[in-house]
């Protein structure tokens, strides 16, 4: 049906009234639409409270734990106190990576992934930075030479050979300004979902009130529930085809991130755990009544098995390459493994893109 | 110059589908011209502005690929094992960290803490007081464009890396400006003022008034290979210089500078129109936004530090991402939004079609009809617009029309970002109120109507 003029888009739009109200006769006697407005903010307030919020808050916890820790190595240091502050980046670093599902709103907007996670490091300058910590504001300095890995980079050092003996009383203290900072960055982070700031409504209310009149950040409560759908794509993407693949096929280590502490396979296994955690809309392990998972359980169980399988079998694959990656990647004992691990990602990549897709936004 | 063009295709099929949309009494209409053509994609999320043409072949996606892994890639100071080459002095560290998910940047310049100066400014000298600054003379850019300002060039650089430098420190204050629609209800607008601190010789240079300054915001990257696929015979067609059609709506192509061929072009990209090609903007931002040197932008010495395939890599990646379609269920709202928008002329610049001939290297950009609602042409836009500082045969008042394609997903994109050059307007409604010149009419027009209409306007725009 064309509408080619003015006249005749209106009379479209008066038949198209009338079958409208034959629509909502034929709706109120039938079975109710599995997706509603209300149905979807379910599903948006269960992953934005029990998902988002949980992991940046713990973010922001552990943050200020790694803060106390290095405040701990810089009054009193001991061996103790330097595995301390060791356990706590690896601890800090648990829901970082498992906020990789979601790497939308002010973590963006205000510039804190950077600030928190630039990669590659400013070796150069970072030299530069630690001699001159006295003088210089953490806060302005450039996103590489500060965050989760210029801290990794003086806590493990090259092939994670830093001994304490090797820490030097600089590196120590511009340690302690990088923690400071990353605390009060993830503190930020948190309060701009949580409560808002500089003068803005908290992010929180823009997915959990999608689709109300005046949220330009989503106009619907589809267009929410498709972020959600590609945060999850776009992460089991990103680990497959970036994170693993561009280290493995420049056979190269020094592009492999989180190299210092080895700790880059429990970074990816953190990232497909960002996926499980908002497809149940809980961390649990468990789905939430009001889920991704529940819903696509609700109209193809079978779907839902696959969707938990694929997650399962990419977290069993990634666990399956010995540690540490960066000597994996150009081991050709291991070659296997990392194609198999990759596969399985992309596999679990391919379920969420095309089957959960088209259940989920019809 | 306005032509009533758009034809809408009823989807009977979605008209009759009984489903949760139908009861919020939306209507389902589709433009019959899909927003990037075959390069489109069915995405209202905050990664809609990030994903690869679906048209692309094996080989063109994996090129893609290779330009996205440098688009996000965080240069760094030299010596270093990965991505060195940053600065000495520079905006920002990445592509991405201004062009956020591949849209617009933060209206912010300066901003002590975590975003740097997604925004930046452009500086050239006024040819007028040459002979106050005779170590200008023959600095001039090639094609007459613009003569650099001694000791900053074209463009300022606000950051260094550690241990070095900025040219300069630049701050944003807003002043506001209020006004009322034609019902009496107020409006209030705001503009910048930019203060700069620092070295006092480089303070005050920046402040003569011979320095010419435009603050610019990062434009988003969507849909730019169809834009540059053109033919130049269908721009040079629209054109309409002495507005011989006598709709009060010139329009002309900006003439610039190539440095690839080494001739002058016309301009396609930027806020001005300054940049004649993809590869021309890639390295140039390389160069000046980053300070990353490359064989498009070398150094005064011609030396570089990264090679021309990795800029035309950055090019093509530019070139070939999927254009996000508008929304499907277009509210009643948005529908008379729409032909309001062609009733208040402003289809007359913000064209809604344009089509690409068969010569693209590109095979997925031949060929293509699609709605980026520009002319690429540059109008003048009236005073309150003006940053009085031209760009080749851009004078101090004429802007491009911006393409409006994705304008819906700015806020989902970027949440609290802004329009226009230099991120004054907060909201769409704003940038409309901004528009004189060639569009005074248009904007006098918007402001006679009721409440009801002008919400009609705005839904249109953010169902695109």
């Amino acid at each position: 049906m064309k509408c080619l003029s003015k006249f005749g888009r209106s009379l479209c739009s008066v038949s198209l009234l009338f079958s409208l109200s034959a629509c909502q006769k034929a709706d109120s006697s039938g079975t109710e639409p599995v997706s509603t407005t209300e149905s979807d903010r379910d599903i948006l307030a269960s992953f934005v409270d029990s998902v988002v919020l949980e992991t940046y808050q713990e973010l922001a916890n552990r943050s200020a734990e790694l803060d106390t820790a290095v405040a701990q190595l810089v009054t009193a240091p001991s061996e103790a106190s330097f595995q301390a502050a060791r356990g706590a980046w690896v601890a800090a670093r648990i829901p970082w990576e498992q906020s990789e599902a979601f790497l939308y709103g002010p973590v963006d907007t205000f510039g804190y992934d950077p600030a928190m996670d630039s990669w590659p490091l400013d070796h150069a300058g970072l030299d530069a930075a630690i001699a001159a910590y006295a003088n210089i504001d953490v806060d302005t300095v450039d996103p590489s030479l500060k965050g989760f890995h210029a801290i990794e980079f003086i806590l493990f050092g090259y092939e994670k050979a830093k001994t304490l003996a090797g820490l030097s009383s600089q590196e120590k203290s511009y340690l302690r300004a990088l923690t400071l900072n990353h605390k009060a960055v993830t503190g930020r982070l948190l309060k701009a979902w949580k409560e808002g700031i500089a003068g803005k409504s908290a992010f929180a209310l823009a997915l959990k009130n999608a689709g109300e009149s005046g949220n330009d950040f989503y106009p619907t409560t589809q267009a929410a529930i498709q972020e959600l759908l590609e945060g999850m794509v776009g992460i089991a993407d990103e680990v497959a085809n970036n994170k693993i693949a561009q280290p493995f096929d420049q056979q190269d280590p020094n592009l492999v991130e989180s190299q210092f502490s080895f700790n880059s396979l429990d970074d990816f296994q953190n990232n497909i755990r960002s996926i499980r955690f908002t497809y149940q809309g809980s961390r649990t392990g468990t789905a939430a009544p009001e889920s991704i998972s529940s819903r696509v359980s609700a109209q193809d169980p079978d779907l839902n098995q696959k969707v938990e399988a694929a997650i399962d079998n990419a977290l069993g694959a990634l666990q399956a390459i010995p540690d540490p990656f960066r000597k994996s990647i150009i081991d050709p004992a291991s070659r296997p493994k990392v194609l198999a691990a990759q596969e399985a990602i992309r596999s679990l990549q391919e379920i969420l893109d095309q089957n959960v897709r088209k259940l989920l936004l019809p | 110059m306005a032509k009533k063009w758009i034809v809408l295709l009823l989807s009977l099929s979605s008209a009759l589908a009984c489903g949760p949309k139908d009861r919020d009494e939306t209507v389902s209409l589709r433009s019959t011209v899909r927003a990037g053509g075959e390069t489109t994609i069915n995405n209202r999320s905050s990664g809609a502005f990030t994903v690869p043409a679906p048209n692309l072949d094996s080989e063109e996606f994996k090129l893609h690929g290779d330009g996205d892994v440098l688009f996000e890639a965080e240069f760094v100071n030299a010596p270093a094992k990965v991505h060195p080459g940053l600065g000495p002095t520079f905006n920002n560290t990445s592509c991405r960290g201004c062009h956020v998910r591949n849209g617009r940047g933060m209206p912010v310049l300066g901003e002590p803490g975590t975003l740097r100066s997604p925004m930046l400014v452009r500086v050239s000298l006024d040819p007028a007081a040459l002979n106050r600054f005779p170590e200008a003379l023959g600095t001039q850019v090639p094609g007459n464009g613009p003569y650099p300002v001694p000791g900053f060039g074209t463009q300022i650089q606000d950051q260094a890396v550690f241990g070095q430098e900025a040219e300069i420190t630049l701050s944003i204050t807003w002043e506001e400006i209020k006004g009322l629609f034609a019902d009496g209800s107020e409006y209030t607008l705001r503009k910048p003022k930019l203060t700069a601190s620092g070295n006092p010789d480089q303070v005050k240079r920046v402040n003569d008034p011979a320095v010419l300054r435009s603050i610019r915001q990062t434009p988003p990257v969507v849909g730019l290979g169809l834009l540059e696929a053109v033919a130049e015979q269908t721009l040079l067609d629209l054109e309409d210089p002495f507005d011989r059609d006598g709709d009060g709506i010139s329009g002309t192509l900006n003439r610039v500078w190539d440095p690839v061929h080494q001739k002058v072009a016309i301009g396609r990209f930027g806020w001005k129109a300054s940049a004649p090609s993809l590869i021309v903007q890639a390295g140039g931002a390389f160069a000046e936004d980053m300070g990353v040197k490359n064989p498009i932008a070398p150094d005064l010495d011609g030396s570089i530090e990264i090679d021309l395939d990795l800029v035309k890599k950055t090019a093509y990646y530019t070139q070939t991402l999927a254009v996000p379609d508008r929304v499907k269920e277009l509210s009643r709202a948005a529908l008379r939004g729409e032909q309001l928008f062609e009733q208040l002329a402003c289809a007359a610049c913000h064209r809604p079609t344009l089509s690409t001939d068969d010569k693209s290297s590109i095979v997925a950009l031949r060929n293509q009809t699609f709605a980026a609602y520009t002319d690429l042409l540059l109008h003048d836009m009236g005073e309150g617009l003006a940053d009085h500082r031209p760009d080749f045969a851009a004078s101090g008042s004429e802007w491009r029309t911006s393409p409006l394609w994705g304008l819906g997903l700015a806020s989902t994109i970027l949440p609290y970002s802004a329009y226009l050059h230099d991120g004054r307007a907060r909201t769409l409604e704003e940038a409309i109120l901004w528009h004189g010149g060639e569009a005074e009419n248009s904007q006098k027009a918007y402001k006679a109507l009721d409440s009801v209409k002008r919400n009609e306007v705005l839904e249109f725009l953010k169902s695109l």
